[in-house]
């Protein structure tokens, strides 16, 4: 692994993390952390999605009008997500079922065109292959920290396998909307320590 | 002249390409996994019939098959989906494929009786487009199960169903999920209405 690749992962999974860095694909980080097993799937998908999706565009670049780029990366996107849909519809119906529109609402996800807009149009298209994975593990791993605690405390379990017996009285809040936005806003609180913003302490006005 | 022209053209040329390449892919993979998508939802709905009559089988795809081809038979009804649970010449149960509609869309469940009509055997969905996580949870098993074994009142008449903790209540609602209960109900209530009056003699009267 050279140093380039390396930053990318650095980048991707810990220091300019998606969610709590970048704020991005919030959406969906909320709706499937009640179940570990939900939030590892939608992480497997999304990693997919954005790996290739970034491949593709960073492949077609330099072929692809500068005007036209969104609606191709869309169209990328696109047929990406609806690949993993079909696949997980043929081979894991009930995770397809559990996931419900979320599979589909990859599409949607702003890390996914916000890499491709701001990395993939820039590199090569291994290092864009790279870039897509470690985006994708950065957001699957506070997926499954946040999956982690609110089925804990939420079912008493982990992927579905009891760990604090029966005489656990299950915390329901943590399941339901509000256990995510709790949680969410606690991870990025911690990161918000982790990393001091430079620009915050400047007090300048943020985009 | 020339050149403005190019610059219209090739992106139009680009884009209809790309398209057709990933709709190519697209229709190809959906062909290939079109057979397994069908048997899966078939062995869904197979395996939902099996449910909501009580019927014990092991959990493989081969068993539901087996199990479902020995005890169940398939008619229509006044164009309503019937199924027969049968053991041995006797008639264990009937069930019937209902339609209605639920907070986001049309939700599609199975009613399954008792012989003479007067319990009900149990329920389930087919289809539903409910909120995953909240009015989605009418999937979870302790829903479905309430349903169980609750008497009809055939002279009494609707509601056959009312919520806890109104007087004479016979199943809990989903917390968080009010209105997708509700709609469940009234269409649980309704069709039981239908069915104990209208499609109760068109099945006696078969032979």
């Amino acid at each position: 692994m050279n140093h380039k690749t390396k930053k990318i992962f650095t980048l991707g999974i810990w220091e300019d993390n998606a969610i709590y860095r970048q704020i991005l694909g919030i959406c969906s980080a909320l709706a499937v952390t009640n179940l570990m097993l939900n939030a590892f799937v939608m992480s497997l998908g999304l990693i997919f999605v954005t790996a290739f999706s970034e491949l593709t565009v960073s492949v077609l670049r330099q072929y692809t009008p500068k005007h036209i780029r969104m609606m191709v990366q869309t169209l990328i996107i696109s047929a990406y997500v609806i690949m993993v849909d079909l696949f997980l519809k043929a081979f894991f119906p009930s995770i397809s079922e559990a996931l419900g529109p979320y599979v589909g609402l990859i599409i949607t996800n702003c890390i996914i065109m916000g890499r491709c807009e701001s990395f993939a149009q820039k590199n090569t298209p291994v290092y864009a292959f790279a870039d897509g994975i470690a985006s994708g593990m950065g957001y699957g791993i506070v997926l499954m920290l946040i999956a982690f605690v609110r089925e804990l405390l939420g079912f008493g379990s982990i992927f579905g396998i009891n760990i604090l017996g029966d005489s656990w009285v299950s915390w329901t809040l943590m399941i339901m909307p509000p256990g995510a936005f709790f949680m969410l806003a606690i991870v990025v609180w911690v990161s918000k320590n982790l990393f001091p913003d430079k620009s915050d302490k400047k007090g300048g006005a943020k985009a | 002249m020339a050149d403005s022209k190019k610059k219209i053209l090739y992106p139009v040329i680009f884009m209809i390409a790309i398209t057709i390449v990933f709709t190519a892919l697209l229709a190809t993979l959906n062909l290939v996994f079109a057979d397994r998508i069908h048997q899966q939802s078939l062995l869904k709905e197979q395996a939902s019939i099996l449910y909501v009559f009580d019927i014990p089988h092991q959990d493989t795809s081969e068993s539901v098959l087996e199990t479902y081809q020995q005890f169940v038979e398939e008619d229509m009804v006044l164009s309503t989906p019937y199924y027969r649970y049968h053991k041995g010449g006797q008639t264990m149960g009937h069930a019937f494929k209902i339609q209605g509609a639920g907070l986001w869309g049309g939700i599609e469940a199975v009613l399954a009786f008792d012989p003479s009509f007067d319990h009900l055997l149990g329920i389930t969905f087919l289809e539903h487009s409910e909120t995953p996580g909240l009015g989605g949870r009418i999937d979870e098993r302790w829903y479905q199960d309430q349903f169980r074994q609750i008497p009809l009142d055939r002279n009494a008449g609707t509601p056959y169903l009312i919520y806890r903790p109104a007087t004479h209540g016979n199943v809990d609602a989903i917390s968080g999920a009010t209105s997708t209960s509700n709609a469940v109900l009234s269409i649980f209530n309704e069709e039981i209405h239908h069915i104990l009056s209208v499609l109760m003699e068109e099945v006696r009267r078969e032979p």
